[in-house]
């Protein structure tokens, strides 16, 4: 009398031998993918340094023009001094940005002083990141973006001392 | 007999095709971020036209005052010469004088009130690198100024 098998599953023994020839489970163009994630990852970091820069330049600019409006309108020197560097501070604290990298640069025309008829240039440089990601912040230090405006202190205004030699 | 295999039907087949979709979508994306970037630029370079134009004005508004005619009780008047002179310096310190098109048009609507409206030349980045494309663009930026006497 021979013996019987249990009944039960079949057992399968599959061959686990790979064949590295074989492409099965492969998507087609799977090659375009790595690639293209790569350009769209480097396009959209590209996209967003380049409207930092932009979005700097128009802060930048503001800052520059109401600096030197503040800086043509106060009675003295210091005063001016003071109240163009607080107007470019409010313009960038306005556009969203910490003022901790603003430099704010006056210069007169020909190193006058100030007094009525002289022309005031208000330079301002902000500091633009190399890589700007969002909730994380700017990393590296790219370039800085500049701006600046120019304007006179009005010949014949109240307020100033002197009178207008021009 | 069955393979497990679908049917292929000439005509009607997609293998291969992402290869295709991919440079055109990245020659779009590349397209439309020129497209971008050509008109920030020009943007950029019209705020900065507005603001040398208002500079100008104001400038012009206070440096043209005729004290002449002050003095002699005809109330505040400008001298075109004056005017002019101011408008044109500030365009100097401004650096805007070399992408001018043409000199600024400067105007006395009223005789305390002085209007500025500069062209200014802008030029592409990409758009020029387009056989037949456009180089440049014209900016206008019109600004006014009018005295305020306290």
């Amino acid at each position: 009398m021979t013996p019987t098998k249990p009944a039960g599953p079949r057992v399968v023994h599959r061959d686990r031998r790979l064949d590295w020839r074989d492409d099965r489970g492969q998507l087609a163009g799977i090659e375009a993918l790595p690639f293209g994630l790569l350009i769209f990852v480097i396009g959209a970091l590209l996209i967003t340094n380049a409207w930092a820069v932009v979005d700097t330049k128009i802060a930048v600019d503001a800052a520059a023009r109401e600096a030197v409006r503040a800086y043509v309108e106060a009675p003295d020197a210091a005063t001016a001094r003071t109240a163009a560097i607080a107007a470019a501070d409010d313009t960038i604290v306005g556009h969203g940005r910490p003022v901790s990298h603003l430099t704010v640069d006056i210069t007169h025309e020909a190193g006058q002083s100030f007094a009525r008829c002289v022309r005031v240039t208000v330079g301002v440089h902000y500091p633009v990141p190399a890589l700007r990601l969002p909730w994380i912040g700017g990393l590296g230090h790219a370039f800085d973006v500049r701006a600046h405006h120019t304007e006179r202190i009005d010949p014949y205004r109240s307020g100033l001392t002197g009178t207008a030699p021009c | 007999m069955l393979t497990g295999r679908p049917a292929i039907h000439p005509g009607h087949r997609d293998q291969g095709s992402v290869l295709m979709l991919m440079p055109a979508a990245v020659l779009i994306v590349l397209l439309l971020g020129a497209i971008a970037v050509d008109l920030t630029v020009v943007h950029l370079r019209q705020r900065a036209a507005v603001s040398a134009a208002a500079s100008a004005a104001n400038d012009a508004v206070t440096y043209g005052l005729d004290q002449s005619a002050l003095r002699r009780g005809q109330g505040y008047h400008l001298d075109p010469n004056r005017v002019a002179r101011a408008v044109t310096e500030s365009i100097e310190s401004q650096g805007l004088d070399d992408d001018l098109v043409s000199p600024p048009e400067v105007s006395q609507p009223t005789p305390d009130t002085v209007t500025v409206v500069l062209h200014v030349r802008a030029l592409y980045i990409f758009a020029r690198a387009l056989p037949h494309g456009p180089t440049d663009t014209i900016v206008t930026a019109t600004a006014t100024a009018t005295i305020d006497q306290r």
